[in-house]
């Protein structure tokens, strides 16, 4: 389903995005996901789903739901003509044009998320992997980005040890990101301790704002 | 607290007193000391700070040959009163040169009169010169704290009872002042001229006499030497007058900090960066004529130095990213952190940047380098046990020690550079309350607090005489540089404009520790 509204989508975006040749997979695709969509109240309203029937048992019990073009996985194409497709790896036709936007644009966007440390610690938890997942699905979207990872703290520490602190925390991010599968070549790090708050209020909500490693795109 | 630092001064004169085989009066020692009786010029400087040039006043004149000999002590009759001091404002002396044979070749034009042949706008200006260096002798003077200043409206008690141009020391002697200074200012060409006659009044004697020259407009430079020579010789005590604190300051713009010097009463600050970057924790070398510090205006943080009377700077480390750099006591070595084998770890560069060490190798961070005073030590912070404490270690890393046990986060560690008192500095912070500076005393294992939970205190530096720390502190709003006594007494303020941190105390330029 999701596949398929990227594929829509791309289609009736006003750039010439996709190769001519791939025009008639891209059409089918688009016929798959309307009629997934135009199905879905029916499938909602599906009797064999009642109540008397375990949540669990209900996939397969459904004989009308196999059957169904899944356009999420397969789409119902065989996977030859899947590979048709451009892979989706940041080549000119992805959604986002990185190469159109400057570097300020793209830094502004959001499209990396900061993590947020505990008070003095360098540790990651399980949402900040999380969400280094995430970035680190981005940044395998767009192989060409590298970025700073950037290392800060709150105020609450000195001068001296928050800067050796900063370095921690970039160095753990970039770490991670790497064991994730992101290039040692495209990412930097650097520590600015306390110096660069992004919010200069003193209280535990600052505090927490500005325990922070956030990851800036410097090349595309 | 004041009371107990003037006896322990009296206790130490005693000694010396008894070590001279003389105890009553102005006593002129023998030992020890440096004496700068003989001596005449201080090295030329070239960037910007004025020069000052001194002489003995002829002993024919003021002095007696023994008394040139060098230190002076104080009085022990009384040990454990306070001395009292009468500094008097310094008179315009008549001027001796022409005003139509001003030369001004070689002198610095820091403050270039507007018509040196008129002769009513130098005696104005002669006037002013007199009323800075009076002041500013004045607080040089109350500032060390070794000495009761006599407020000066006794002192017209004391002159009216003279005849005129007569020093009466009876009189000084009823208003209950123990050393008299005296000093005359006069504009000759393009220099300032002031005399100075330190007076043991009880003794009658006249214990020192200098004539100082300096540029015009160097007013105040020349009263930090006076100063900084009273002290020297009237209690064998190390002014800090002459000294300058370097720190880092947003008051530049936006998103940058520069590295600033100062005097230490917080006078002149000026730049020695502007490179629109984040410049760091500024280190001076032992000659204060150089500065390592911390730029990001490469990107990431690395080494630099600043030779500042060449106007020169060059980046020592630049691999990686460095931190808190620390000069080492022998001028040969900066300490600093960097992250070069990939975690922060304290390392040594030879000056010339010819030979790279590392020092730590653990897991945790280390940074925060310290120098004791004869640079066989290094203190630091580690949060190897979990939390910032504060360690020492043999400068080729061997011999680990914990200093601090107290507190939960502790950082930013500073040797005392005095040879009296063997101590160290450090931010602390108990449980989740802002920093207090602490003293821990290496001899007796104890720990002082210096502030008490006024705002935040951090980044303590002592002042080259181990008797002064400079500090940060947020006590009026943001991050502002003060100073206090080692006893944690006297307290200033010395910036306001913008945040100012990691302040650092200098010695004066080729006056090497």
């Amino acid at each position: 389903m999701r596949l398929s509204m990227r594929l829509l989508r791309r289609l009736f975006s006003p750039r010439p995005a996709l190769p001519g040749a791939l025009l008639p997979v891209a059409l089918l695709l688009a016929g798959f996901a309307c009629s997934s969509v135009s199905r879905s109240p029916a499938t909602g309203s599906d009797p064999v789903a009642s109540p008397m029937t375990s949540p669990a048992e209900v996939p397969e019990a459904t004989p009308e739901a196999e059957a169904e073009p899944e356009p999420s996985s397969s789409g119902g194409l065989t996977e030859d003509e899947i590979l048709a497709i451009p892979p989706e790896v940041g080549t000119e036709t992805d959604l986002l044009d990185i190469g159109a936007k400057s570097l300020e644009e793209l830094n502004s966007e959001g499209h990396l998320k900061d993590v947020h440390f505990e008070y003095d610690s360098a540790q990651l938890s399980a949402s900040m992997r999380a969400t280094l997942g995430e970035n680190a699905a981005w940044l395998a979207r767009f192989p060409s980005v590298r970025i700073l990872v950037e290392g800060h703290c709150d105020e609450r520490g000195t001068v001296e040890y928050n800067l050796a602190l900063g370095e921690e925390r970039s160095r753990a991010v970039r770490d991670y990101l790497r064991d994730l599968g992101v290039g040692s070549g495209r990412m930097r790090i650097i520590s600015y301790g306390k110096e660069f708050p992004l919010d200069p209020a003193h209280n535990e909500a600052a505090w927490r704002r500005n325990r922070r490693a956030h990851l800036e795109i410097i090349a595309k | 607290m004041k009371s107990l630092r003037l006896h322990r001064l009296g206790l130490a004169l005693l000694g010396a007193a008894l070590a001279t085989g003389v105890a009553a009066g102005f006593v002129p020692g023998t030992g020890g000391g440096v004496s700068l009786g003989a001596a005449g010029v201080l090295p030329r400087t070239t960037g910007g700070t004025p020069v000052v040039e001194v002489t003995s006043l002829g002993a024919s004149r003021i002095e007696t040959a023994s008394q040139e000999a060098g230190d002076w002590y104080l009085d022990i009759t009384r040990p454990g009163a306070p001395v009292r001091i009468a500094i008097p404002d310094f008179q315009l002396a008549p001027r001796e040169v022409p005003a139509s044979e001003t030369g001004g070749e070689g002198v610095e034009a820091g403050s270039a009169p507007a018509d040196p042949g008129d002769a009513s706008s130098v005696a104005e200006e002669a006037a002013g010169a007199a009323s800075v260096a009076s002041t500013v002798l004045w607080d040089d003077i109350e500032y060390a704290g070794v000495y009761r200043m006599l407020p000066k409206r006794f002192y017209r008690i004391a002159e009216s009872g003279s005849p005129e141009g007569v020093l009466d020391y009876y009189q000084w002697e009823s208003i209950g002042a123990d050393i008299l200074i005296r000093g005359t200012l006069r504009i000759e060409g393009e220099l300032l001229v002031a005399e100075v006659r330190m007076h043991a009044v009880r003794a009658q004697e006249n214990v020192f006499g200098r004539r100082y020259t300096a540029a015009r407009g160097a007013a105040r430079t020349l009263a930090h030497r006076i100063a900084d020579d009273i002290l020297q010789h009237a209690g064998n005590y190390q002014g800090v007058a002459r000294t300058r604190i370097a720190f880092s300051t947003s008051r530049s713009g936006p998103r940058s900090k520069e590295i600033y010097l100062m005097d230490y009463d917080g006078y002149g600050q000026r730049p020695v960066t502007a490179n629109g970057s984040l410049n760091l924790t500024p280190s001076w070398s032992p000659d204060g004529r150089a500065l390592s510090y911390i730029s990001y205006r490469e990107g990431a943080p690395a080494l630099y130095l600043a030779f500042l009377y060449q106007g020169r700077g060059e980046k020592l480390v630049g691999d990686f990213q460095s931190f808190t750099p620390a000069w080492s006591p022998d001028g040969r070595w900066i300490a600093f952190t960097s992250n070069r084998d990939g975690q922060a770890e304290i390392y040594l560069a030879a000056v010339d940047g010819s030979e790279l060490r590392r020092l730590t190798d653990n897991r945790a961070i280390d940074v925060a380098p310290t120098w004791s005073p004869n640079g066989r030590t290094i203190a630091f912070t580690s949060d190897r046990t979990g939390a910032p404490q504060i360690y020492t270690m043999d400068r080729d890393g061997l011999n680990l020690r914990r200093v601090s046990f107290e507190g939960s986060y502790n950082d930013s560690p500073a040797w005392s550079p005095s040879r009296q008192h063997s101590e160290i500095a450090y931010a602390s912070r108990i449980e989740r309350r802002p920093f207090d500076i602490v003293v821990h005393d290496f001899e007796t294992r104890q720990t002082r607090q210096l502030t008490t939970g006024r705002g935040s205190n951090e980044s303590p530096s002592w002042a080259p005489n181990g008797l002064h720390i400079a500090f940060t502190s947020n006590r009026a709003g943001n991050d502002q540089v003060f100073t206090m006594h080692r006893d944690g007494s006297n307290l200033k303020q010395l910036t306001r404009e913008g945040s100012n941190t990691t302040p650092r105390w200098g010695t004066p330029p080729g006056n090497p520790q």
